[in-house]
């Protein structure tokens, strides 16, 4: 076992990890990142070979379960409808996200002030609102301004992904319905941007991007941060955060890619291990000053895991789409994201298009919606679906609520023998009303835009993509894990920066707020220096 | 990830030949077969544990044997569409890992890519080229008032 002392040591290099190193590395501070999985090679992405929607159902599956790489941990999620996604490696589940990248709107700030339920966040739109902009100019984000969904904002854009026939299709059919519709911010790039190429429209960017243009923080964040003498130590998986008599953290023990037991030092612990893993490992961070895990003295280390339901609802046209060309994501509607006391449900939700389906993947969705058959009728019914299906998916707002949560799993364990987590979650009647409305409002969209069939499913049980709530931000030390700038309320050297610190959850993708919180509580770090710990 | 080498010949020739039940070769649309050797062996290949999809196997075998007192490659044409539909009733999971592999390895057979209009060719590095479409669709969306609740 080695032991060294660093100024800052932040566990997980994902989306947070990233930005946060990026950020604290103008300090000159001695900061190690902690990452227990690898560096990726793009070029070796499944799009580079043949079997790529094979392996996209394999070894780059976004379930870890299903993955089962050695960077992996398992989970146990039998008590939940929606399962986890992730990603374990420099860039985390950025690697295989469709960089969807939208902002909260200032609303999803003030929920309980403006609807009456959960909690409102300690900080507001316009707090965030310069470090949103910080960080869509370090991703490079493709977009347009003017979206009247949102208040007019600074944001550095490159032109938008391309519209497309499956996107002109539904513009068609929302401007006939009088809805809202606007190109997606996505973290893809349409023109070159900081020494990286553009986007050449490969239609995998679910499987990580070979060409570089997906906004994947190993290729955004990690390049500067590296420069700028940040160490990152990759398959170093970390078991404990440790903790000294006075009650403060003193770094974390790990082990390293031959899974022999390491110390580190620190004068800071930064969490960035997303909405399971960082309240896996403060859980099992228990000591004698913290026999209930660490920070935990308010009970809520875990609770509240908010996912956002996904429903998913395809239309089936006559003419020829874009069917695998191109990215995922084109254009977005948020006509029906903020409250509306006449739906049935409190919050709202995004209707993110998705373009349209590779030829495995069409054929996996035909066959699961028995709309293909096996047998003498599979090819007539292939040909009728393939490049003719495009639709959405509706990003539904999650409430917070204590009986979901992430506990540790009394038998289950990683390779390396750290216990591993349980998801315990049911899907509040609040959630399953906003989804059966998507879905019909979804399905009026495709009929108006020419859809012959419509086929519909939520939730989508692989769609636990966005994992927040677990370790939520907060003034009050009995009602929150972390304060308003993401320390600790119980140990003063102790900072999460990641998903787990949402107080709720808004009805859009969470990369963009994450980052841009981590930016936030890195830019409150250097403001305090002198009195980080008071 | 296993070879075809993990399986025996009776293994293989089962898995031909329910492959070919969930796709035929069709001349219409001048397509082999799932059960085609290349595209079989692309099926055994992409099982990342050999002995789950013998047991698929085993498991079809046994059904055919139920009914029919036979092997399921001695079926006839009509009696292994049969066994198959009970198999996908009895044996869901099973048959959801056999159909997965079919359809990844069918659906990037070259022959069948080009029946679909498809460069046999994976999507890095050439990429596609979609239309840009018509931007002038956004006209009327611009001209609407802001729908963002103000919430201070």
């Amino acid at each position: 076992m080695t032991d060294q002392t660093v100024d800052v040591l932040i566990i997980g290099a994902g989306a947070s990890g990233a930005a946060m190193a990026w950020s604290l590395a103008e300090t000159k501070m001695h900061i190690v990142c902690l990452e227990q999985g690898p560096l990726m090679n793009p070029l070796t992405y499944p799009s580079a070979s043949m079997d790529w929607e094979q392996q996209a159902a394999g070894e780059m599956n976004t379930n870890p379960n299903v993955r089962n790489l050695p960077s992996d941990y398992p989970i146990n999620e039998d008590d939940s409808p929606i399962k986890i996604a992730n990603f374990n490696a420099v860039g985390g589940g950025t690697i295989l996200y469709a960089g969807h990248f939208p902002r909260f709107h200032p609303s999803d700030f003030r929920v309980n002030s403006l609807d009456g339920v959960a909690d409102d966040w300690p900080i507001d739109y316009a707090a965030l609102a310069p470090f949103y902009a910080e960080n869509e100019r370090m991703t490079g984000v493709a977009g347009a301004a003017g979206d009247p969904a949102y208040p007019q904002d600074n944001a550095t854009r490159v032109p938008p992904l391309p519209l497309g026939q499956s996107g002109e299709v539904l513009a068609k059919g929302f401007n006939k319905l009088g809805w809202h519709w606007w190109p997606s911010d996505t973290a893809i790039i349409t023109e070159e941007y900081d020494g990286r190429a553009p986007c050449i429209n490969l239609g995998a960017c679910g499987t990580g991007c070979a060409q570089g243009a997906k906004g994947s923080s190993d290729v955004t964040y990690w390049p500067h941060a590296l420069r700028a003498g940040v160490e990152l130590r990759t398959r170093c998986r970390v078991r404990e955060i440790t903790v000294g008599d006075d009650g403060m953290a003193t770094g974390a023990s790990y082990y390293d890619g031959n899974s022999k037991e390491q110390r580190i030092n620190a004068h800071v612990v930064i969490m960035a291990c997303n909405g399971v893993g960082t309240p896996r490992i403060l859980l099992n961070s228990k000591s004698a000053q913290f026999p209930d895990g660490l920070a935990n003295s308010s009970g809520l280390v875990g609770k509240n895991l908010m996912f956002h339901p996904y429903a998913m609802i395809q239309g089936v046209f006559d003419e020829e789409l874009d069917g695998y060309m191109g990215p995922h994501k084109a254009i977005r509607s948020q006509e029906f994201y903020e409250t509306d006391a006449d739906r049935g449900f409190v919050r709202g939700y995004t209707l993110e298009i998705q373009r349209g389906m590779a030829p495995v993947r069409t054929a996996m969705t035909g066959l699961r919606h028995k709309r293909i058959r096996w047998g003498e009728g599979h090819h007539d019914d292939y040909r009728r679906m393939f490049k003719r299906m495009t639709g959405m998916v509706a990003v539904c707002e999650d409430l917070p609520e204590a009986h979901n949560q992430v506990t540790l799993d009394p038998v289950l364990k990683d390779s390396d023998g750290i216990p591993a987590p349980k998801i315990s979650y049911t899907l509040s009647d609040n959630s399953k009303r906003m989804m059966d409305h998507a879905v019909g409002k979804a399905t009026e969209i495709l009929k108006a835009a020419g859809a012959t069939d419509v086929i519909s499913e939520a939730p989508l049980m692989w769609g636990g993509w966005h994992l927040m709530g677990t370790a939520r931000m907060g003034r009050n030390p009995e009602t929150s894990v972390v304060n308003e700038w993401g320390r600790s309320h119980d140990v003063r050297n102790l900072f999460i920066v990641d998903g787990s610190i949402f107080t709720t959850s808004a009805g859009v993708n969470p990369t963009n707020t994450i980052q841009a919180l981590a930016l936030y509580v890195a830019d409150q770090m250097k403001s305090r220096l002198a009195t980080l710990f008071d | 990830m296993n070879t075809q080498s993990a399986f025996t010949d009776d293994e293989l020739q089962t898995l031909a030949a329910l492959a070919n039940v969930i796709i035929p070769p069709s001349t219409a649309y001048a397509v082999p077969g799932a059960g085609d050797p290349d595209i079989c062996k692309g099926i055994a290949a992409g099982a990342r544990r050999a002995e789950r999809l013998q047991r698929v196997l085993a498991e079809l075998n046994q059904l055919a044997d139920a009914g029919h007192s036979s092997q399921f490659t001695q079926l006839s044409d009509g009696d292994q569409a049969s066994v198959a539909e009970q198999f996908k009733d009895q044996y869901a999971s099973s048959a959801g890992l056999i159909e997965a592999l079919t359809m990844q390895a069918y659906y990037r057979d070259p022959r069948v890519m080009a029946s679909l209009a498809m460069d046999a060719r994976p999507p890095f590095p050439e990429g596609y080229k979609p239309p840009e479409g018509d931007w002038s669709l956004l006209d009327p969306v611009r001209r609407r008032a802001p729908l963002f609740r103000k919430a201070d």
